[in-house]
């Protein structure tokens, strides 16, 4: 190997060493940032806490009892101090939180807590140093090797890239799993001591009965929601829902203190006939989803170096991918932030029983798939997608009518052209509101022309049979200058001589049509073709403005479909599921449009 | 100078800097001030009295800036967003449709160990609209303003087609048909109608009140289940006399948007139809073509079936404190402020709702020469609250129950059929 050869290696090593320490350090930091914000939590819980007990007991120094050594009473009165603030003292955290009256409101002094001791969180460095240290060499080494004399170049480079891969995932991999599991066990040591703190804090309550006997009472000593549990298994519960309430109350409890209601864990404590119930901190801030996609992003941006890798040697090459990497650099970190990351987040979602109010999220695994199958209104709104699907060829042939006829040099042409595009740069609210005008039953112009033609008026959008099909034609109306344009352009390529010959060899205009224009046009026809079926299955704004899916889900298309299910009925991991069936439909359909038309095209090469 | 003096020198002014940039930056505690965020779906008419209100408070409140944020369309997104993030508003809007949800997961917080403190007495609050933000003795908003159902006339119409105007009082489904048969007319013999007695109230927040008014319901009393309740032979004569309106009689048009009929208001306006569903949001607009002598406005209540009792629904909202916000005091006093006796005032002179406050509701009755905030004011007693406000699922309910006229009118399927089968999946899918 050249010394050139040898330090572009080199480089290339190095960058390959520095892509996996950002995203180790960036697993690293994002359980390390569970961990802090749980802490923080903690802490803020802690001061709530201590001020409550200290408002129901008026007795201080029940709180050494609680919080040993951390706590301290000040007579200062801040009026814009928040209920309670966490923030950073020395190298520990410290909480101060304003002491109110027994009616908490008016504050007469502030409380001050550190966090307790050895709670900082400290990520395990020395252990995920050595294993960086030990995998980093391991990728280092690889690159490095230069000693593959027997092995041809382009072979060499295959192996030094599956090497390097597999190294990124092992080390990826491995970090991920070392920072999950310290963060896990850190959060629920947090949970842990959280319930704890808050049942201690209820025993410290001179008459339990006052407070339990004040729906919410117990709540706001503790923080956390409760349940009652009578003799008779009567169960009251102000903050949680009946039945997540019933099945808590009546659980027995595990020896770890967790009790899971339908694939939920909750943390519970008991002190008489209150039960205490708090969500998991590794449930509710775990560090998992953001580990993940740090991974992801993490790999795929190995996909440069291994390009890199395999030309190592041939320096022309090297230096133009290299720049050529370079400019790609800004739209793939965009592509990776905002479309593969949202596309992850979103395989995600689809996997976990999510609402965007709700704390618990559980991993529920395939369900929302599962209960897509037997979900017909969802199919329903997939065979509309279809059936709208339709209007694309419609438009197509109007479009290309209509670039044939105005690319002749006749009066009005140029007008005509900008009065058919206008559609595409208006904004697709104010057409729908104005078509939707126009489709009244009663008072619409096209029913009024109709009238003045004698024929009965049709219910264009009050109809089942009509809505969707008065929805593509709107659609049909709004796309078909553009694809006028795309026309135009794709019939400007095609040489006059073609037509010229055509004509000498006696073609009629129909025949010019189907054997110059159409072969002249193949792949206009097939990028508008592509483009136009995957926009429409991804119809949304004209039936969110126009029928809102009705009447009788005739116009409930998948998008808006899967809009509903995750805006208005909060269900977003079947959105999500759903999401997904759609991606891979129009994937499907994709594919099959290029596997059949690019057969085509090469046939008619 | 020496490039070590001028580093130095560098330095020094540095040093003096800091203080002076302290000085502007770090202000004293009489100087800090606070931002309270409001968020709420006023439109044009009120988003200027919100405003007003917001601004007495900070008046009220020397430092404290409170800045009104008015999102008319997808407010429960927005809303809900904002929570979810971490940064919800100070005070919001909270609609009686989202309070079980709200309340079940424990976002908002219980206002009521704070009615002493901020000056609130529940008493001075229609008991029928205080009960649908009460559960357990707990307090999750203080009410804005409230509205029932109505039906509202043209008094000039009915003059002009010489039939008498409904009654101001109850009246049963015979008496109603027989109005509206009698204004429905066909002027110019056409064959179709020109004059509409009613339009069709297609949507649940519409027709719930003609259901209960027939002795019919669509949940058992605990919001468990649909079955039995929606498909019962109350609630579906109820709608079959309402799509007999469209079918038999031609009384009413019916357009099949989920946002109801864009028509209706207009065709009340231009005198081209007698009867309008609506609450009391729609009075400005009306008092305005009444001023101009377009129509003459008057209200009756929803007709109830023969041999069963009237009953309304109260349609309302109120300011919630978030259970995470930052600043509790000035939140939970702010959201008094704002459903205050003086936001009531200022907000009354809108006409868009009725005042949450008794007194100030009277008052704006007795100033009322049309006689219209009476009217409305003799529909509040014993009106319930929606099923909105007791279930969490409702908009799944609401959604699904399109469904069961509008397969009736558009494929001519049995009601009882349709509305057995729209009960069933409405509780399947609530079982999920």
């Amino acid at each position: 190997m050249t010394p050139v050869a040898q330090k572009r290696r080199l480089f290339l090593g190095g960058a390959a060493f520095a892509l996996l320490a950002i995203a180790c350090a960036a697993a690293l930091y994002t359980a390390l940032s569970a961990v802090t914000a749980a802490e923080r939590d903690l802490l803020a819980a802690e001061a709530r806490i201590a001020v409550g007990t200290l408002r129901e007991t008026q007795q201080p120094a029940l709180l050494d009892g609680v919080f040993p050594d951390r706590w301290r009473l000040s007579d200062e009165v801040d009026p814009w101090l928040d209920e309670s603030v966490v923030y950073q003292a020395g190298d520990g955290l410290a909480a101060r939180a304003a002491l109110y009256d027994a009616d908490s409101w008016y504050q007469v002094g502030t409380l001050l807590l550190s966090a307790r001791r050895g709670s900082e969180a400290r990520i395990p460095v020395a252990n995920s140093a050595a294993l960086f240290t030990l995998l980093g060499s391991l990728l280092l080494g690889l690159l490095l090797w230069v000693k593959l004399p027997v092995i041809r170049e382009r072979r060499a480079a295959a192996v030094i890239g599956f090497l390097v891969a597999t190294t990124v995932i092992v080390s990826l991999t491995s970090s991920l799993w070392l920072a999950r599991n310290w963060a896990t066990a850190r959060l629920q040591e947090a949970t842990d001591h959280r319930v704890a703190v808050a049942a201690h804090a209820l025993r410290l309550v001179p008459d339990l009965g006052d407070l339990t006997g004040r729906p919410g009472g117990v709540a706001q000593l503790t923080g956390l929601a409760f349940v009652l549990r009578g003799s008779a298994g009567d169960v009251e519960s102000p903050l949680l829902s009946a039945p997540v309430a019933r099945a808590l109350a009546m659980t027995d409890r595990p020896s770890d203190g967790r009790i899971t209601v339908d694939g939920v864990g909750y943390a519970v404590a008991d002190v008489g006939a209150v039960r205490l119930v708090g969500l998991p901190y590794e449930h509710a801030g775990g560090p998992t989803t953001t580990m993940v996609a740090v991974a992801l992003i993490g790999l795929s941006l190995a996909a440069p170096l291994l390009s890199l890798a395999g030309l190592a040697e041939r320096p022309r090459a090297f230096r133009s991918n290299l720049v050529a990497w370079s400019f790609l650099a800004p739209s793939l970190v965009h592509l990776l932030i905002f479309t593969i990351g949202p596309l992850a987040f979103a395989a995600w979602l689809s996997l976990h029983r999510w609402s965007l109010i709700d704390a618990a999220r559980p991993f529920i695994g395939l369900a929302n798939y599962v209960s897509l199958l037997g979900d017909g209104m969802f199919w329903n709104a997939i065979r509309n997608t279809a059936v709208f699907t339709f209007h694309v060829p419609a438009s197509m042939a109007l479009a290309l009518g209509i670039a044939l006829v105005v690319r002749r040099k006749v009066a009005g042409v140029v007008f005509l052209r900008a009065m058919l595009f206008l559609p595409t740069i208006t904004s697709l609210v104010a057409i729908a509101m104005v078509w939707q005008w126009m489709l009244h039953d009663d008072y619409g112009l096209i029913n009024w022309l109709l009238s003045v033609l004698g024929l009965p008026a049709v219910g264009w959008l009050s109809s089942p049979n009509t809505a969707l099909l008065s929805i593509m034609i709107m659609a049909v109306w709004m796309v078909v200058g553009y694809q006028m344009i795309l026309f135009q352009a794709g019939l400007a390529t095609i040489p006059t001589e073609l037509y010229d010959a055509a004509r000498i060899d006696g073609a009629g205009p129909l025949q010019r049509f189907f054997h110059v224009t159409i072969p002249g046009l193949r792949h206009t026809l097939f990028f508008v073709l592509i483009t136009s079926v995957i926009g429409s299955f991804q119809v949304f704004g004209a039936v969110y403005v126009m029928t809102e899916g009705g009447p009788l889900h005739a116009t409930d298309v998948a998008v808006f479909h899967i809009y509903q299910e995750a805006w208005e009925f909060f269900r977003f991991g079947n959105a999500a599921a759903m999401s997904w069936v759609l991606f891979a439909i129009i994937f499907v359909v994709t594919w099959l449009q290029f596997r059949t038309l690019e057969q085509r095209l090469k046939v008619s090469r | 100078m020496c490039r070590r003096d001028l580093f130095k020198t560098r330095r020094l002014a540095l040093l003096h800097l800091v203080p002076l940039l302290l000085n502007c930056t770090a202000d004293g505690p009489d100087s800090r001030r606070i931002t309270l965020r409001v968020l709420n779906w006023a439109t044009d008419l009120e988003v200027m009295a919100e405003q007003q209100i917001a601004d007495r408070f900070s008046q009220q409140n020397p430092g404290v800036e409170v800045t009104v944020e008015s999102i008319v369309t997808n407010y429960g997104e927005k809303l809900a967003t904002e929570i979810a993030s971490g940064t919800p508003p100070d005070v919001f809007l909270l609609d009686a449709p989202d309070i079980p949800a709200f309340v079940e997961r424990g976002l908002v917080l219980d206002l009521a160990p704070y009615l002493d403190r901020v000056d609130y007495d529940p008493a001075m609050v229609f008991p029928e609209v205080l009960r649908i933000f009460t559960k357990s003795q707990q307090l999750h908003a203080f009410p804005k303003g409230f509205t029932p159902m109505v039906i509202f006339y043209n008094g000039a119409l009915f003059d002009e087609l010489d039939v008498p105007p409904p009654p101001a009082d109850q009246w049963t489904w015979d008496q109603f048909l027989e109005t509206a048969r009698s204004v429905t007319r066909d002027l110019d013999g056409d064959g179709e109608t020109d004059t509409y007695a009613i339009d069709f109230p297609r949507r649940l927040f519409e027709w719930i009140p003609w259901v209960w008014s027939a002795g019919g319901d669509i949940l058992d009393p605990q919001g468990n289940t649909t079955a039995g309740y929606l498909d019962s032979p109350a609630t579906v004569e109820t709608f079959e006399f309402l799509t007999s309106l469209v079918t038999e009689w031609k009384a009413a048009p019916v357009q099949f948007l989920r946002g109801g009929d864009p028509m209706r208001v207009g065709r009340f306006y231009v005198g081209a139809q007698a009867m309008l569903h609506s609450g009391h949001w729609l009075v400005p607009r009306l008092l305005h073509y009444n001023a101009r002598g377009d129509i003459r406005v008057g209200i009756a209540p929803i007709p109830h079936r023969q041999g069963a009792a009237p009953q309304n629904v109260v349609y309302t909202s109120g300011w919630a404190v978030p259970t995470n916000v930052s600043r509790k005091r000035l939140a939970v006093e702010l959201a008094a402020f704002l459903a205050g006796e003086e936001a009531q005032r200022i907000r009354g002179e809108n006409h868009l709702e009725i005042p949450a406050f008794r007194t100030v509701a009277l008052e704006l009755a007795q100033q009322d020469t049309l006689g219209l905030e009476q009217a409305f004011l003799t529909q509040v007693a014993g009106s319930r609250p929606p099923w909105g406000a007791v279930v969490v699922d409702f908009y799944e309910i609401e959604e699904l129950s399109f469904d069961i006229m509008d397969r009736h009118l558009l494929r001519g399927d049995d009601l009882q059929q349709a509305a057995s089968e729209i009960a069933r999946q409405i509780d399947r899918v609530r079982a999920r």
